[in-house]
């Protein structure tokens, strides 16, 4: 009632904030689903995990609890976890096979 | 409007941008470069919602570390330019609009049913939400007490989790060099 900046979080903050998140979370999966190399799906996986981040954090700012900035710090070390292990993986296929366009793999399908 | 406000708005706009610019961009350079500024609008969007460390890590880690590999392993591999011929599948025609459509009616009801619900998030005490020192809510002192004390089997656990992650890391790596020597 005193800050403008925490009447606009109660607010119509929110609807905002959570427009934010879905939008990023959408752009990240449009990502991981419609592009065609490695590399730019395993940054659309990043930008879905920073999408979450954010809902978490405004969520712990509205509440005044520290759980969800706790909850996002285990997302970034997930998220380090599977960029290592992810470019592993892209350098090894691109050293079997000379690219990494994912129709190349369509035969390792289950 | 106040200044925090516009700059809130404008973060998170410059955030979208980032993500429309990793969707769309050919090179794989330019949406890592799109990836980065969605991170530092985020990185400052923390900031104003008072998580002064994780906005810190955030630029430390994501914008620092994981970026840094992501943009050196891009030059490391200097793909070839016809991957980037055809960069999308043929289904972004069909299923991009769709799966924005699907997003914006979802927040188009959310508003609605916040809207005649009575303010959804008003209900919450203002007092509980007034603006805090750092050092009561998201400074560094107050959230490594938090970390290390009622979430310590988490921040034990999460460090087992990287240290399997090594340990993949180096079996691909063993996969490379056995495959080399079997030539």
């Amino acid at each position: 009632m005193n800050n403008p900046f925490t009447d606009f979080i109660i607010g119509s903050g929110g609807i905002y904030t959570i427009a934010v998140v879905l939008l990023l979370f959408t752009l990240g999966g449009m990502t991981v689903l419609f592009r065609r190399t490695l590399l730019h799906m395993l940054m659309g996986v990043e930008l879905m995990l920073n999408a979450v981040n954010l809902s978490f954090i405004y969520f712990s700012r509205l509440h005044q609890n520290h759980d969800g900035q706790i909850l996002s710090l285990m997302i970034f070390v997930v998220a380090a976890c599977e960029v290592a292990v992810g470019i592993a993986i892209i350098v090894h296929l691109f050293k079997r096979t000379g690219t990494i366009s994912v129709e190349t793999y369509t035969a390792e399908r289950g | 409007m106040d200044f925090n406000v516009i700059m809130y708005i404008f973060f998170g706009i410059v955030s979208i941008a980032g993500g429309v610019i990793l969707v769309g961009a050919k090179h794989p350079i330019r949406g890592a470069m799109g990836l980065l500024t969605t991170m530092l609008a985020l990185a400052a969007m923390y900031a104003q919602l008072h998580a002064h460390t994780i906005a810190v890590f955030q630029v430390i880690i994501y914008a620092g570390a994981v970026m840094v590999l992501i943009v050196y392993f891009i030059m490391l591999l200097d793909i070839k330019s016809e991957d980037y011929a055809k960069p999308f599948s043929k289904f972004f025609w069909f299923g991009a609009p769709l799966l924005l459509f699907a997003v914006f009616y979802f927040i188009f009801k959310l508003s609605m049913v916040i809207k005649s619900d009575g303010a959804f998030f008003a209900t919450l005490n203002p007092s509980l939400v007034s603006p805090n020192a750092p050092e009561a809510f998201g400074g560094i002192k107050i959230f490594s007490k938090e970390l290390l004390t009622k979430y310590l089997f988490a921040f034990e656990f999460v460090s087992t989790l990287l240290f399997a992650a090594i340990v993949a890391v180096i079996a691909i790596v063993q996969l490379d060099w056995k495959g080399k020597s079997n030539e």
